[in-house]
């Protein structure tokens, strides 16, 4: 008998290209919830014919009860890891949801909508692993929404991913954790807006800390900051092409 | 991803977070099967994976064959050589498949068939949903007959009834079907594998004569269910699709196919009660009635749930047999409700037979899709309120 439940579903899409490891990271929620946690998920995905490279989304459905309707649809959380994905799935963020997307591959469209900008990628690359940006995002998500028991996600990451990158995958998934709190993020579920804690944001100027990188590369768009496109879309690139690198380098190692 | 938790049966064990069509071939390893010819097809290709790798463990025989009418034919012989067998496939290798399944049938071969169902007609939408394949599973292939056909709507059910159709193949010697569907095939769940005294294995009847005595292979018992001799026991057997007696020689004569072919529908006729499986839900004091199956059923329990948070009294009457269909109880529904609604994802299939056992007068709606996506629950609402409203005494 399918249990009857009027529990509350928590939606999450998780979408980019194929071979970002989209499907695996959503997998990875879903196990986490089911297995280590006492919730019940499903997890549905979408893909084009290419194994890499083409539009990729999954669908994460965690719910106290029975998930009746399977299908994601208004997600709460949604990790966006390519500019194509974005644009498609933006605009269905429920209420007092938001977004946490890779800096480098999505320039967010204006509006009032909360974005999580890290640096995923380049983060991964430090660590000598660019596959492992999702489980970085993965990390943000975590630490942002606090939905999911941090440990179950740990213990999912290991019995998900390929033997041997267990530790470099556990080493990402706590760089996201970090982030998160150096840079003071906060979520107001309630009012859908993201607080950056601004005094935390001070102590990371000091120079030669492991902060400074971080707070550079983070952008954390406020609740209705306008932003005119072009250029400060170039001087943010710039900013992080030339100055971050080298002191990014140092303090991810 | 390392298969562990393997019982001293190579049954996995514990709990799993995996796609339904993993959960389908490892319920087809707990269901006895050591034996998958098959031509692997979107949106079902897993479930041959799973199987080509899981076998190497259990000691099963897996064979990729040219196309599906050499797949269904080949589990037939091997059925036939004692085996549990299975094949699956979608919508494009199942009419193929259908000329094997009639042949399945005349010939009483215990057999799994799995349709991962997509949509239609031709290759249509390879990877992505549909129901448009409930109709050509009951009648498909030529000639009168009854079949099994399960509609898995969850992970776990997946698992469930690929495992017990294997039991009612043997009990029955009939094919049996597993009409799942993409949604449902590729949906990530939960799976709990029940404990081993749960996962009994049911086995065909075996001849009580000795082999050079009097054995006839189509010899019924009480049941109407021939006992099975198979290939290499010193039986003598004649296998063939033609109108047979009960020793299995043709015959081609009037009164000889109407034993038979009466007697090969009778067999699952008059076991219904035993067969037909459904769940109701919010039945007792129900006014409108969804009636649903496989993955659309999950958006009618949404949509009746919300119904019901809105003060109308829905209830839904969920298939897990499609087919024998429950027959009797929709009977008994349709005189205590005022409206029949039943979503598919189809244009209009299951909905013939309910509109065939519901001669009260009420109306029945077919909540109709092409294939491609799976009902939304407020588009079942929205026709639950409608009828509420119209039918409001």
């Amino acid at each position: 008998m399918l249990d009857l439940n009027k529990a509350k579903a928590l939606e999450i899409r998780v979408a980019g290209f194929g071979g970002q490891g989209i499907i695996r990271c959503g997998y990875i929620i879903g196990r986490a919830a089911t297995l280590y946690g006492s919730k019940s998920a499903a997890q549905s995905q979408a893909y084009g014919p290419e194994s890499r490279g083409g539009a990729c989304s999954t669908g994460v459905i965690i719910k106290d009860g029975f998930v009746d309707y399977p299908l994601v649809r208004h997600p709460k959380v949604m990790i966006i890891m390519s500019q194509e994905a974005y644009n498609t799935f933006h605009l269905q963020l429920a209420k007092g949801g938001i977004i946490i997307a890779d800096k480098d591959l999505v320039e967010p469209a204006e509006g009032d909508q909360p974005v999580i900008l890290v640096p995923a990628t380049r983060m991964a690359e430090h660590l000598g692993r660019k596959v492992v940006a999702n489980i970085i995002l993965l990390g943000v998500f975590s630490a942002v929404t606090g939905f999911i028991d941090e440990q179950a996600i740990r213990k999912s990451i290991s019995d998900s991913v390929p033997p041997g990158t267990v530790d470099v995958n556990i080493k990402a998934f706590d760089l996201g954790l970090e982030y998160v709190r150096e840079c003071g993020i906060e979520w107001e579920e309630a009012g859908g807006t993201i607080k950056q804690d601004r005094k935390k944001d001070k102590e990371k100027k000091k120079p030669g800390t492991a902060g400074k990188a971080v707070s550079k590369t983070a952008a954390v768009r406020p609740k209705r900051k306008r932003v005119v496109p072009q250029k400060t879309g170039d001087k943010k690139k710039k900013q992080a092409e030339t100055g971050d690198k080298k002191t990014e380098k140092g303090s991810y190692e | 991803m390392a298969v562990s938790l393997l019982n001293n049966r190579g049954i996995l064990t514990g709990s799993h977070f995996v796609n339904g069509d993993i959960a389908c071939a490892e319920g087809a390893i707990a269901g006895g099967c050591r034996f998958f010819a098959g031509y692997p097809i979107t949106p079902s290709t897993e479930i041959a994976e799973r199987l080509a790798r899981r076998f190497g463990q259990v000691g099963g025989k897996f064979l990729q064959m040219e196309d599906e009418i050499a797949s269904i034919t080949c589990i037939l012989g091997a059925s036939w050589a004692g085996q549990r067998v299975m094949t699956a496939t979608s919508g494009p290798g199942f009419s193929l498949m259908m000329e094997g399944i009639g042949l399945a049938i005349m010939t009483e071969t215990p057999c799994v068939i799995v349709d991962v169902q997509r949509a239609g007609p031709s290759t249509g939408l390879p990877t992505l949903v549909a129901q448009q394949d409930m109709m050509q599973v009951r009648w498909g292939s030529h000639g009168d007959y009854e079949i099994i056909a399960y509609c898995p709507a969850t992970v776990q059910e997946m698992f469930d009834y690929t495992y017990k159709a294997f039991n009612m193949a043997e009990i029955y010697r009939v094919p049996v079907f597993i009409m799942a569907d993409e949604v449902v095939g590729h949906l990530t769940e939960k799976l709990i594998i029940p404990s081993e005294e749960d996962l009994l294995l049911e086995h065909r009847k075996k001849p009580v004569v000795e082999p050079r005595g009097s054995y006839c292979p189509y010899e019924p018992d009480e049941d109407l269910v021939p006992p099975m001799a198979v290939a290499g026991e010193g039986y003598r057997i004649h296998v063939t699709g033609l109108t047979h007696d009960e020793r299995g020689y043709p015959v081609i004569k009037e009164d000889a196919h109407q034993a038979l072919v009466r007697r090969l529908v009778k067999k699952i006729r008059k076991n219904v009660n035993d067969i037909i499986e459904y769940e109701e839900y919010y039945i007792d004091d129900a006014e409108i009635l969804v009636i649903s199956y496989g993955i659309s059923a999950r958006s009618s329990l949404r949509a009746v749930n919300e119904a019901r948070e809105e003060g109308i009294k829905a209830g839904m009457l969920r298939l897990i047999t499609a087919w024998p269909f429950p027959e009797k109880r929709v009977r008994e529904l349709a005189r205590k409700v005022r409206a029949v609604i039943v979503p598919e994802i189809n244009l209009g299939q299951m909905v013939r037979e309910v509109e065939r056992c519901v001669n009260t007068g009420i109306p029945v709606h077919s909540l109709t899709h092409a294939g491609g996506g799976i009902h939304r629950p407020l588009q079942i609402l929205d026709r639950i309120r409608e009828e509420a409203y119209h039918t409001a005494r």
